[in-house]
This record gives C-alpha cells, sequence and structure tokens, in this order.
C-alpha cells in the first residue's frame, strides 16, 4: 500500500499553507485510478513468473 | 500632440500589442491541439494502436516553453497553458503513461520555468507531477526531477510557516 498525501511534516503549519498545498498537489488521491492499475498489473506479472 | 512628439514609441507600443495577440492565438491555438491529441491517443491505446498525436506536437509545446521571450504569456494563469501541458504528462485510460520523450522534454522545460503559486493553482500541473514522485512507472531520472520539481514548489507555500516560527 502507498502511502496517501503529501509526505511534508504538517506540524507547525497552518491551514492556508495547508490548503494551498492540497491544491496545488492534489489530496493524494487525483491519480489513485493509475496507481491502482499499476499494482494489478505488478501483481500479475508476478503472478505469471 | 503627444503622437506627434514621440511617433517610434507610439508605434512600437501598438506592434508589442499585435505581436502579443499574436502570441496568445498561437497558444490558444496550440492548446486545443494538445487537449485533441491527447484524446486521439487514448482512442488509440484502446484500439490497440500506437500513441502518436502528442509525439507529434511535443516539439511545438517544447520550444514554447522555451522561449524566454513568451514566458509571461506560456506563464499567464488565465491562458493557462500549464493545463494543457499537465494533460500531456497524465497517464492515459489504460494507465500508461506517456511516451518517455514526452516525459524528458516537458519536465526539462518545466525545471526552467518560474513557476509561481497562481500558475500551480490555475493549471493542476502539480498535481500530476506529484503523480509522477508516485508511480513507479517513470524511469529513475525523471522521478528525481519531479521530485525536485516538487520539492521547489512547495518551499515558498510552506516558507510562510517557516518565518512564523523563527
Amino acid at each position: 500500500p502507498r502511502d496517501k498525501g503529501l509526505a511534508v511534516d504538517a506540524t507547525g503549519l497552518d491551514k492556508d499553507a495547508l490548503d494551498d498545498m492540497e491544491a496545488i498537489f492534489g489530496n493524494g488521491e487525483d491519480y489513485d485510478w493509475a496507481l491502482e492499475m499499476e499494482d494489478v498489473e505488478e501483481d500479475r506479472e508476478r503472478a505469471e513468473q | 500632440d503627444n503622437a506627434l512628439k514621440n511617433p517610434t514609441k507610439r508605434r512600437r507600443k501598438k506592434d508589442d500589442i499585435d505581436l502579443e495577440d499574436q502570441i496568445d492565438e498561437q497558444i490558444a491555438n496550440l492548446k486545443v491541439a494538445m487537449e485533441k491529441a491527447c484524446v486521439a491517443d487514448n482512442e488509440a491505446r484502446e484500439n490497440g494502436m500506437a500513441a502518436t498525436q502528442k509525439l507529434k506536437l511535443l516539439p511545438q509545446v517544447t520550444a514554447l516553453l522555451e522561449r524566454t521571450s513568451v514566458q509571461d504569456s506560456v506563464l499567464d494563469p488565465d491562458i493557462n497553458f500549464l493545463q494543457s501541458v499537465k494533460y500531456f504528462l497524465e497517464p492515459l485510460n489504460d494507465g500508461s503513461l506517456p511516451a518517455y520523450n514526452i516525459q524528458r522534454d516537458i519536465f526539462n522545460a518545466l525545471t526552467k520555468l518560474p513557476i509561481n503559486k497562481e500558475v500551480l493553482l490555475s493549471s493542476g500541473i502539480g498535481k500530476v507531477v506529484y503523480f509522477y514522485t508516485r508511480s513507479k512507472r517513470p524511469q529513475p531520472g525523471i522521478k528525481r526531477v519531479a521530485e525536485r520539481l516538487v520539492g521547489e514548489w512547495s518551499r515558498p507555500i510552506l516558507k510562510r510557516t517557516d518565518d512564523y516560527k523563527k
């Protein structure tokens, strides 16, 4: 399983900065469908070996 | 009166505006072509064919990104050229990434642009660049550039609170 969201230390960040970060880089779910397809493919390749 | 005193200045100004309009139109046309290419490439993949339309446009896209004289227009949040650039980098419907040359040339061009918060918010390009840091598919060199861009783009946003703490 992959980490969700940005790998930043959120301690000490104000809400505006966090909102901006999410608006700019997404909430970690924007391309999850593609990442899930990767995982499925990887599992299939492993099973085929 | 002013026009008579300084005719060359006035003339140049008008030319500048004409030129700016021309560039804006050129960018708008390229954006339409880019979005069509994205749709065409997705359709090609779905039919089991090679996706070639984006690759055909790539030289035009990188040329525009690298033309420093038109940088203001390229980075204008209203023109939003980087949104079309985002579409170019997005994974295709089958989950595959665009051709390596597309990734390499566009990421390379992005590192040279002074991309600010406004254009990040309007274009959404940060989302796709962040995706490249998470995906296992990109080559290590591309992932490194994506990580660098995420770091550079987030620094001014996180900096506010750093300053506040000090």
